[in-house]
């Protein structure tokens, strides 16, 4: 990649920024549509019960409401609200468990019937009218418990609670031998955090049936066409009768990974006739919306006395919740993680995936992949401890180099792991800060290291497939078609970028269509930071192909081979003779408008099927402050250094980067997820008692973006933002066991826990 | 989102018609002063109110009066911004500056008054930790004239105060801190924006090396802020030395009655308020020699 970049790589204005910053940005909560309803959803009281009996007349004769459904309202169809079974390689381990609203509860803030109204207020109160006789169940809280012979049962396949139990499908070497040849071994059970991404915007949807019989869904999904695909399933509808409209995103982080309270949403609109708004309170998003995957997790490494990795094995049991969502799909990511990020002859891996009566959990950022790395990293530190060597130099003897297989088994085009090590070390002052006094007064300064790598998309465990098209306008501008949430990592404004990098125009030129289905080509969707370098890499084709129709018109003009010719900044020119030039706009118009008969509307449809899966990767080093008479910790600093591939829009991938900091930071400290022993009901159901981290508890940070640009991205770029936590929280963790001795393997890492932990 | 009930909503000239209405109404009105935690507590039905009284019309009520030896005055309405921004209160009342400053709500600050905080009665309120350990006198005006309570007789138990339905606090007294007084605020959070799990507020007096003084107030470790009285008493008349000084913050642990919640346990608690009433009352002497 030696050409000069005028568009990629520099820090332009993301896309709508301006309108979010003035608030001109209009969420579907600022959004009416006219004759619309507000609809509410009676949530269970009761963690596992039978409903006897459902009398809605009270609801239904309260002036305002407009429709109330039950479960006998909605389609007699299991769905599984992950869209992964319609992409994986492996759909027979996504389970479809989950009713649009169920006869039968089986965690507190199930779904068990909604109501639309003129207002919220009177669908509020319709929902105090319902009345439901319900046989209380015996219920099970914890994933140990839910295995016992004779716990109760959730769903009538899953044997003792168990949907499925499965060993790390692609394994490789002999992993009891590898810890037969061990000198030391390290072995440690974690319980991962079940923490909620609190994203701004509480789950929000509109549908509407149409009169010409189409429904239309607005919903800030991150998988508008999968998601369609499901609800065309759900409802027994052609897809095409469906439009998916995506507005702009409150923030996702994986969460809208599934379906939320679409399918709810869409029968109302079918029984009342008019269109509906569903809109959850902060509170009703905390307890009934999918938090973070929880794991018990035991680990088990074996090293040579040189620190040389000879085994890893790892024994998961996920603790799932009600429904399955994405209790496989998560899972394996974390083996990848865990068994994938380093240099290791022997690996194996099992899970085991149980149902319970709480809050059903999903896929948010870093899926799987963050705690499946996190556990490991703070297991190769407890091992250098063991060994007598710097967690550091432990990390360079075995990490990965290019050719070696990333996480995902692919081999890897680039990876810079020890010289990004290295530049972060030297910058943070790492050896002389390892070595120096730890103490002052009740203080203990601590530092610790954590890498990561992540990937850039889901090859070749899903389906890829992306588009994108391009067509000109008279003024030598062009719309860019492409179906992509911007979900905050601007993915739209870097998509640009790419478009006029290619294309020879300028940032402001490219006009981006986005957030529906009716007018943008088929995409897979937004997960596993795949869109940057999939989607750009199909908007380069298609900028590509308009660009020869567009150079082919030029060349008659200039009396010159087409390819002759370059593209800069809107004009095309004679390479050879600068001087011989015509405007973008000019030879658009001229296709366009001409009495020759020749007409043409330049453009391009662009596609992309991945090969390769280039990891994003990550070395992260943190400082932190521990009071061993409070047990508090303070991060004084974060030092992150990431190799992109190529920084599309730099600005945007360090804004992901500090993001990723703040969520790290709330996983490991502060975010506890608690429900109450003994009724299963969520506890920390709102944000004064579930704690979120702002910009005030914002340790200094720095980021380095180390960027070695990958031959099969766009422009050398990867993938980012997913994998932007996943070497973020065990490099605090690490810093904490360096400060204070304490091993932390119950996150969060409350100052209550530390100072437990260090009694 | 949450829905308000309908109320119907006033707004007196005085305090003597604030205390009618509130006569006249009993039980089903509730004063309005910033409303940032009566508001939100009617969204979602933990407060039911038929009507508002809202004393922001009163004239007077939003004062800070500093008299040099005598000591500040402040009134009902006199919002934690702009006492905050008090130079007198900064310069002579640190701790209360200290307490308000650390909250980082510019919101509640804005629309939230000290006099209303008082008035929640929670105990895990940094504004009234400090007022405890300042010694405040609440004014106290209802429809047959006013009374004069200290800080720590106004507030009963959880959530409970001895105000009656009809009495508004109209105004707090705090006595200028003798010379040789120093002070420290301290809490403990889990982020900036969170209620305290834990916080300390001393004042003490000290005249050649001897206690003379000594106001420890303890927040959210009890159901109300409280004077750690024995641990005053054992205190007063001593000389402050390390040792006296850690058995001090040991009784002061003694005095808590703290429950466990999704802030933090009651074992965390209890003995946080001996680390950190230790580390307040050495802050203090420091200043003290200082």
């Amino acid at each position: 990649m030696t050409e000069k970049l005028s568009v990629v790589g520099k820090r332009v204005p993301r896309w709508r920024a301006h309108d979010k910053a003035t608030g001109t940005a209009k969420f579907l909560a600022d959004t009416k549509l006219p004759g619309m309803l507000e609809g509410k959803i009676l949530f269970s009281p009761h963690a596992h019960a039978k409903i006897l009996k459902i009398d809605t007349s009270k609801a239904e004769k309260l002036p305002g409401v407009e429709a109330v459904i039950t479960w006998e309202d909605v389609p007699n169809k299991l769905f599984n609200p992950n869209k992964l079974d319609l992409i994986l390689v492996h759909p027979e381990l996504e389970f479809k468990d989950t009713y649009v609203l169920s006869e039968k509860a089986r965690f507190v803030g199930d779904r068990i019937a909604a109501v639309a109204a003129v207002d919220a207020a009177t669908a509020q109160e319709a929902l105090e009218l319902i009345e439901v006789e319900y046989e209380v169940l015996p219920a099970v809280f914890d994933p140990m418990e839910a295995m016992k012979p004779g716990a109760p049962k959730l769903h009538d396949f899953a044997e003792n609670n168990i949907s499925v139990h499965f060993d790390f499908p692609v394994a490789w070497g002999d992993a009891e031998a590898g810890f037969q040849e061990a000198d030391i071994v390290v072995e440690e059970t974690f319980r991962t955090a079940k923490n909620h991404i609190c994203q701004f915007e509480p789950c929000t949807c509109m549908a509407d049936f149409g009169a010409d019989g189409r429904l239309r869904i607005w919903s800030p999904s991150q998988h508008a066409f999968l998601h369609r695909r499901k609800i065309a399933e759900i409802f027994d509808m052609p897809e095409g009768m469906i439009q998916w409209i995506t507005p702009h995103v409150g923030g996702a982080f994986g969460k809208y990974g599934s379906l939320s309270i679409e399918p709810v949403c869409v029968a109302l609109a079918k029984k009342a006739g008019r269109p509906i708004k569903l809109e959850l309170s902060r509170e009703e998003d905390l307890f009934a919306t999918e938090p973070r995957q929880r794991y018990v997790s035991t680990g088990k490494i074996g090293l040579k006395k040189d620190g040389t990795i000879t085994a890893l094995q790892e024994k998961i049991i996920v603790d799932g919740g009600a429904y399955y969502t994405h209790n496989f799909s998560t899972t394996a990511v974390n083996m990848g993680g865990f068994l994938g990020l380093y240099r290791c002859p022997n690996v194996a891996a099992e899970a085991t995936c149980v149902y319970s009566n709480v809050h059903p959990t999903g896929g948010v950022r870093g899926y799987g992949n963050h705690e499946g790395t996190c556990m490991l990293e703070q297991l190769v530190d407890k091992a250098a401890d063991k060994l007598g060597m710097d967690p550091l130099d432990l990390r360079l003897k075995n990490a990965k180099k290019a050719g070696d297989p990333s996480s995902t088994g692919i081999p890897m085009e680039t990876c810079s792991f020890e010289e990004m090590i290295k530049l972060g070390a030297e910058k943070i002052g790492w050896k002389e800060k390892r070595a120096r006094k730890k103490e002052d007064g009740p203080k203990r300064y601590g530092i610790g290291i954590g890498i990561a790598m992540d990937v850039s998309g889901a090859q070749p465990f899903n389906i890829q497939h992306r588009n994108a098209f391009i067509k000109f306008n008279e003024d030598g501008s062009v719309n860019l078609l492409l179906n992509a949430a911007d979900l905050g990592q601007n993915i739209i404004g870097a998509m640009a970028q790419i478009a006029a990098e290619t294309l020879g125009l300028n940032y402001e030129d490219i006009h981006v269509v986005t957030g529906d289905t009716d007018s943008t080509l088929y995409d897979i969707g937004q997960h596993a930071s795949g869109g940057c370098y999939q989607i750009g890499n199909a908007v380069i084709n298609a900028a590509e192909k308009a660009k020869k129709q567009l150079l082919e018109r030029a060349a008659k003009k200039l009396e010159a081979a087409p390819e002759d010719l370059e593209v800069r900044e809107g004009h095309v020119y004679v390479i050879s003779d600068p001087e011989k030039t015509i405007s973008v706009g000019d030879v658009s118009r001229e296709a366009m408008y001409n009495f020759e008969g020749e007409h043409l509307n330049i453009s391009g449809q662009g596609s992309f099927s991945p090969v390769q899966n280039p990891p994003p990767l990550s070395a992260v080093f943190t400082e932190v402050e521990v009071d061993i008479e409070t047990g508090e910790v303070k991060v004084l600093k974060i030092l992150y250094v990431a190799d992109p591939g190529r920084a599309i829009n730099p600005a945007t991938v360090e804004g992901q980067l500090e993001g990723a900091i703040a969520q790290s930071l709330g996983y490991v400290l502060t975010e506890e997820y608690v429900s109450n022993r003994e009724t299963g009901a969520l506890e920390s159901d709102n944000l004064n008692t579930y704690k979120v981290p702002s910009t005030l508890d914002m340790p200094e940070t720095e980021v380095v973006l180390y960027e070695e640009p990958v031959p099969s991205g766009p422009f050398g770029a990867k993938g980012i933002a997913q994998g932007a936590m996943i070497a973020v929280t065990p490099s605090i963790a690490n810093a904490i066991y360096d400060a204070v001795g304490v091993f932390v393997t119950d996150m969060p890492a409350t100052a209550e826990r530390i100072l437990e932990g260090l009694k | 989102m949450r829905v308000l009930k309908p109320f119907d909503y006033f707004e007196p000239g005085t305090v003597k018609e604030a205390a009618q209405f509130l006569t006249t109404h009993g039980g089903k009105a509730q004063v309005l002063a910033g409303g940032i935690d009566l508001i939100p507590r009617m969204r979602i039905g933990k407060k039911e109110a038929d009507y508002l009284v809202n004393i922001r019309k009163i004239p007077g009520l939003e004062t800070i009066e500093a008299s040099g030896a005598n000591g500040l005055k402040f009134g009902a309405m006199a919002t934690l911004h702009s006492l905050e921004a008090s130079k007198a209160i900064q310069d002579d009342y640190p701790i209360l500056y200290k307490a308000i400053h650390q909250i980082s709500s510019v919101q509640a600050k804005n629309m939230g008054t000290a006099v209303g905080n008082i008035c929640v009665a929670t105990p895990a309120s940094d504004v009234a930790t400090a007022l405890f350990a300042l010694g405040a006198e609440l004014t106290i005006e209802g429809v047959d004239g006013e009374r004069k309570e200290s800080i720590q007789k106004f507030c009963v138990d959880y959530g409970r105060t001895s105000l009656k339905e009809n009495e508004i606090v109209t105004e707090v007294f705090l006595p200028r801190p003798p010379a040789g007084t120093g002070s420290a605020f301290m809490n403990l959070i889990r982020t900036h924006a969170d209620i305290a799990k834990v916080s300390i507020a001393v004042a003490i007096t000290v005249r050649d090396g001897v206690c003379e003084k000594v106001r420890i107030a303890v927040g959210a470790a009890a159901p109300t802020v409280f004077r750690a009285i024995k641990t005053e008493a054992a205190l007063k008349g001593q000389k402050v030395t390390h040792e006296a000084i850690n058995e001090a913050a040991e009784t002061a642990a003694g005095e808590t009655k703290p429950i466990t919640d999704l802030r933090s346990t009651a074992e965390y608690r209890r003995e946080m308020t001996g680390v950190l009433a230790r580390r307040a009352m050495e802050k203090a002497l420091q200043q003290v020699k200082a």
